[in-house]
């Protein structure tokens, strides 16, 4: 419940709090926090924790340290989406505009899925690793290339065995051919590359993301037993994910996000007899973040997830908070 | 019918995004937009006194002819906006050589001149079609 949930968010928070001491213990005196980013060029938190927008994780670097510094920055999402919440509470750290390491820790609460985890919600901790290739999103005004990232984000989820046995034991399954195999946990590789047209002041963003992922591992990773899952829904699949942003003035932006998302279950979903209950469908959010300083943003969005394990408007308003320190 | 929902929710998003972000309108050049010299002589001014204040970096110009700055500030942002202005100074490199400027003190300027063209009411458009041009001499700027 409530206390589970908590207990989770700080075991993560001081995991994250270990590796961002352990970084800054490392690093070579010279460096230091400069803010030295123009405001945005960091990009917000994206839901998996990564610099990037809410949905979508960037090529750029997360924070405002410039190549010269090290950074950190905390954030607190919250989602009310129909008949489910979200929230996420993560650390991100930015080191020299070149290497980001994250960590949420995400749940899901409400709805049937949070009902097959005995009422309590499901959540998934996601440590990511992103690194900078090659390109100046910011700097490369006169030419076309644009920044260039790849990152994985490792993602585990303590509470989809229980969910999935549940699962099992209120369908009466009646023998092991018939049980889903679904991971508890998977990693996600993608790479990303992000183009600033500063005369437009337009950010356009193209992701192509590796996955096996359900939900975003909130359900669990791929489907295993092709006897209930069918054929390929245990395999990466490829998956393309778009910002458009556009600077209203330094301070402030808007934009449109779209995601596509396997859709592993939809076959399992079928053979139970449950119709399109574990249908999940692309994702999409339209945003507006404030930054009234390089210390705090804000982004407000109505984002739409659509299916979610039995509730198909799982749509809602969206809220981020997010503090560099 | 649930896609095509989908699909209009992004076609509209889409438009009022590229709707406000469409480039300034008609032939005028940055140029004239600024205010040709007098209006970027202006923005200099301001920003010179801007500059002077900004602990970050106002060590870097201890040193400088301050009236010789501004000039070629001048002919510089005019020119760099399609002005007939020729800029006489050193190439920005050379200029810049041996003075250990980084990535931070590069952006602090910018944020300074943003800060200019706001006080001098510069449209929002116009300052990054302007920092379009400044932002690609980075490179050549800050020592690596």
């Amino acid at each position: 419940m409530i206390r589970k949930k908590w207990r989770n968010v700080i075991h993560g928070c001081l995991r994250a709090a270990l590796l961002a001491g352990l970084t800054i213990l490392f690093m070579p005196n010279d460096s230091r926090a400069d803010e030295g980013k123009l405001l945005f060029t960091g990009g917000v938190t994206e839901l998996e924790g990564a610099g990037g927008g809410g949905l979508v994780p960037w090529a750029l670097i997360t924070g405002y340290e410039t190549r010269d510094g090290v950074g950190a920055d905390a954030h607190y999402t919250h989602a009310n989406l129909g008949d489910y919440r979200v929230n996420a509470a993560g650390l991100a750290v930015g080191l020299f505009d070149r290497f980001e390491l994250s960590y949420v820790n995400v749940a899901l609460g409400g709805g049937i899925a949070a009902s097959l985890n005995g009422g309590h919600t499901i959540s998934e901790n996601v440590v990511g690793a992103k690194l900078r290739l090659f390109g100046s999103a910011v700097y490369g005004q006169g030419s076309w290339i644009p920044q260039v990232a790849v990152g994985a984000q490792f993602k585990n989820n303590s509470d989809i065995n229980g969910v999935v046995t549940t699962l099992q034991g209120s369908l009466g399954l009646p023998t092991t051919s018939n049980i889903p195999d679904i991971k508890s946990n998977g990693v996600d590789f993608y790479v990303a590359a992000t183009k600033l047209f500063l005369a437009q002041s337009l950010l356009v963003n193209t992701t192509l993301r590796f996955t096996k992922a359900n939900q975003f591992g909130l359900a669990g990773f791929g489907c295993g037993n092709s006897m209930v899952c069918g054929s390929g829904k245990n395999k990466y699949s490829p998956e393309g994910e778009f910002t458009l942003g556009h600077l209203l003035n330094v301070r402030t932006a808007v934009g449109v996000e779209y995601r596509t998302r396997p859709d592993n279950l939809k076959t399992l979903s079928n053979n139970l007899g449950l119709g399109h209950t574990l249908r999940e469908d692309s994702a999409y959010d339209l945003w507006f973040a404030y930054a009234p300083s390089k210390k705090l943003d804000i982004v407000l969005a109505y984002l739409l997830l659509n299916n979610v394990v039995g509730s198909p408007d799982t749509n809602g308003l969206y809220l981020s908070v997010r503090a560099g320190f | 019918m649930e896609f095509a929902r989908k699909m209009m929710i992004v076609a509209a998003a889409m438009a009022l995004t590229l709707s406000t972000a469409q480039a300034a309108p008609g032939s005028a050049s940055l140029y004239d937009q600024l205010g040709q010299e007098p209006g970027i002589t202006g923005v200099i001014d301001t920003f010179i006194g801007i500059v002077a204040a900004d602990a970050r970096i106002n060590h870097f110009f201890a040193n400088a002819n301050i009236a010789r700055l501004k000039t070629l500030l001048v002919l510089q942002v005019g020119m760099a906006s399609g002005g007939p202005q020729k800029y006489t100074g050193r190439d920005m490199k050379s200029a810049h050589a041996g003075m250990g400027i980084r990535e931070a003190d590069f952006n602090a300027l910018a944020e300074d001149l943003y800060r200019a063209m706001d006080r001098s009411d510069v449209p929002f458009r116009l300052q990054q079609r302007l920092m379009a041009v400044l932002a690609a001499a980075e490179p050549a700027i800050v020592s690596q």
